[in-house]
Formats: C-alpha cells, sequence, structure tokens
C-alpha cells in the first residue's frame, strides 16, 4: 500500500506546475516568441523553415521531391517572425532549442 | 524547471509569407548572394463556418455581422496575415469598429482553426488556408488594393550546410511543384527580388 507523504504531495504538485508551464499552448500570440522546434532527423535531408499557411502545399512539394530524389525534407511550419528570428539567432550562434 | 537544452541545426531554406521578415534576414546578411526570388502569391479573404451564410458585399458591416463573436486573424503586429489584415481593415475604413472583435492566433492555421471549430464568427486568412478546411466557407475576398501585395519569397539560408539544400530549392520551382501550389489557390510570382508582379 503506498501512503501518501505530504513531502511527496507537495513534490507530485511542483512537477505538474512545471509541466503545464513547460507544455506548449497553442493558439496564443504571446507564445510567438518561442524558437521552433526541429524534428528529429532533421540531418537527413535540407530543413526548410516555411510560413504556416504553406503547410498543405508544401507537404505535397516534398513528397513529390521524396518520390524522385529518395531524399527527405523537413518542415518546420510557423508564423514568418518566429521563423525569421529564431534563423536569425541562430544565425548568430545564439540559438537555444528549449524542449 | 526541467529543460533539455541543445543547439539546433540552422535552417537551409526559409520561405517567407510577406517581404518584410525575408528584409529582416538578408539585411543581417543571413541568406545566400542571389539566392533570394519571391516564389508564389496568395490572396486575402474573408471567411465564415461551412453552416453559416453571411451576404458580404460592399460596405458589408463587419462588426455587426460579427455580433457577440469574435474574428480571428493572425497576430496583427507581427503575422504576415495579421499585417495584411490590419491594412485592409484600415484601408476599408472599418479597423476601428472591428478591432475589438479580433481574436489574434499565432500563425494563421490556428487562426483557421478556430473559425472551423466555431469559436471565431469570422476570420481573415488566405484563400489557400480557406481552400484546405472543409469546415469553413469563402465569405468574401479582400480586394487586392486593400493591402500590400501578398508575396512568399524563398532563399538559401547563408549557414546552410547540407548539399542538398540547392536542389531542393530549385525543385520549388519546377513544373510539378507549380502545379502543386496553383492546385491549392497559391498563384505564381515572378522570380525577381525586385518584380512582385504574377507570372
Amino acid at each position: 500500500m503506498i501512503t501518501a507523504t505530504r513531502r511527496g504531495l507537495a513534490a507530485l504538485m511542483f512537477s505538474l506546475v512545471i509541466a503545464a508551464v513547460a507544455l506548449p499552448r497553442p493558439g496564443f500570440a504571446g507564445d510567438a516568441a518561442a524558437p521552433p522546434a526541429v524534428p528529429a532527423g532533421a540531418d537527413t535531408g535540407p530543413v526548410v523553415f516555411a510560413a504556416a499557411s504553406m503547410k498543405t502545399a508544401l507537404d505535397a512539394v516534398a513528397a513529390a521531391w521524396k518520390a524522385t530524389s529518395g531524399k527527405t525534407v523537413s518542415i518546420v511550419y510557423a508564423s514568418s517572425a518566429v521563423l525569421a528570428k529564431a534563423n536569425r539567432a541562430r544565425g548568430a550562434g545564439r540559438y537555444i532549442h528549449i524542449r | 524547471m526541467p529543460k533539455q537544452i541543445e543547439q539546433g541545426a540552422p535552417a537551409d531554406i526559409f520561405i517567407s509569407a510577406d517581404l518584410q521578415w525575408m528584409d529582416y534576414l538578408d539585411k543581417a546578411k543571413l541568406i545566400r548572394a542571389g539566392t533570394r526570388r519571391n516564389l508564389l502569391g496568395n490572396q486575402l479573404v474573408l471567411i465564415e463556418p461551412s453552416d453559416a451564410d453571411s451576404k458580404v458585399a460592399q460596405g458589408f458591416d463587419l462588426a455587426g455581422a460579427a455580433g457577440d463573436g469574435k474574428i480571428a486573424v493572425c497576430a496583427i503586429d507581427s503575422c504576415p496575415g495579421g499585417i495584411y489584415a490590419k491594412e485592409a481593415l484600415e484601408k476599408l475604413g472599418v479597423f476601428e469598429t472591428v478591432e475589438p472583435k479580433l481574436a489574434q492566433a499565432d500563425n494563421i492555421r490556428n487562426a483557421l482553426t478556430f473559425v472551423a471549430r466555431g469559436e471565431a464568427r469570422f476570420g481573415i486568412v488566405y484563400k489557400t488556408d480557406a481552400n484546405a478546411e472543409p469546415k469553413v466557407k469563402l465569405a468574401g475576398t479582400f480586394p487586392a488594393s486593400s493591402h500590400s501585395p501578398i508575396v512568399y519569397p524563398v532563399a538559401h539560408v547563408a549557414a546552410s550546410k547540407n548539399p542538398d539544400a540547392a536542389s531542393f530549392l530549385a525543385y520549388l520551382s519546377s513544373q510539378t511543384a507549380t502545379k502543386i501550389f496553383t492546385g491549392q489557390g497559391f498563384e505564381r510570382r515572378c522570380h525577381a527580388a525586385q518584380d512582385l508582379r504574377f507570372c
């Protein structure tokens, strides 16, 4: 039988608060400053940062390119503002990707 | 705070939804000289849930039609779609009445989702977004003269080291890619960075 201690409950509550803060919150304009995540396996092919509005079409273009070249394109979609700022930070060697 | 911090690989190719953010990188010398070109164009549209039926005509009272509902847009001070939306609303003389009803999303696809889920009465997005979502329909198209030309420039990032990046960049202008893009509702733009015409 597991006995819940006061310290254990406090640790659990602390973890839940941290998780709630650390997890992404989709849809809010205030999140625009967070750097986008580069998908796993991005080193297998070129990485494209593209405006979110291109997703449906660019995914199809990437699939067509893979069919002819055998290469995989990794695409990060976000607001152009977020992508440009992330690119600039990376270019200056200051980029930090937080997961 | 539990974080995993890593150095991310830089992007190889950047495609922006407006000229401003490409200019931002260009001025910082973060794109390869000679690789920047205009790839695509788009149109700005007003959307509503697919079961709605607004009669949009010249002089349409957008704020009034929204009632207690929201008008979803991308962030009007930073996101290209939001910037175009604000320009159009200002040019049409309705920004002040509409602004209190704006629900600003961090990217245009989230603005589209707000309308698709019925969380917003209207949305201002690109025509290609409206085409991609069956739960919304077109209520109207903003005149091209009401906002800056919608241009998607593309460039090879200066820090790129991937040997396939140039090949994919070229592929974006291929016949196959063009057919996919135009099939989704995008328009071809003339390639020269200073040329904003449709081609």
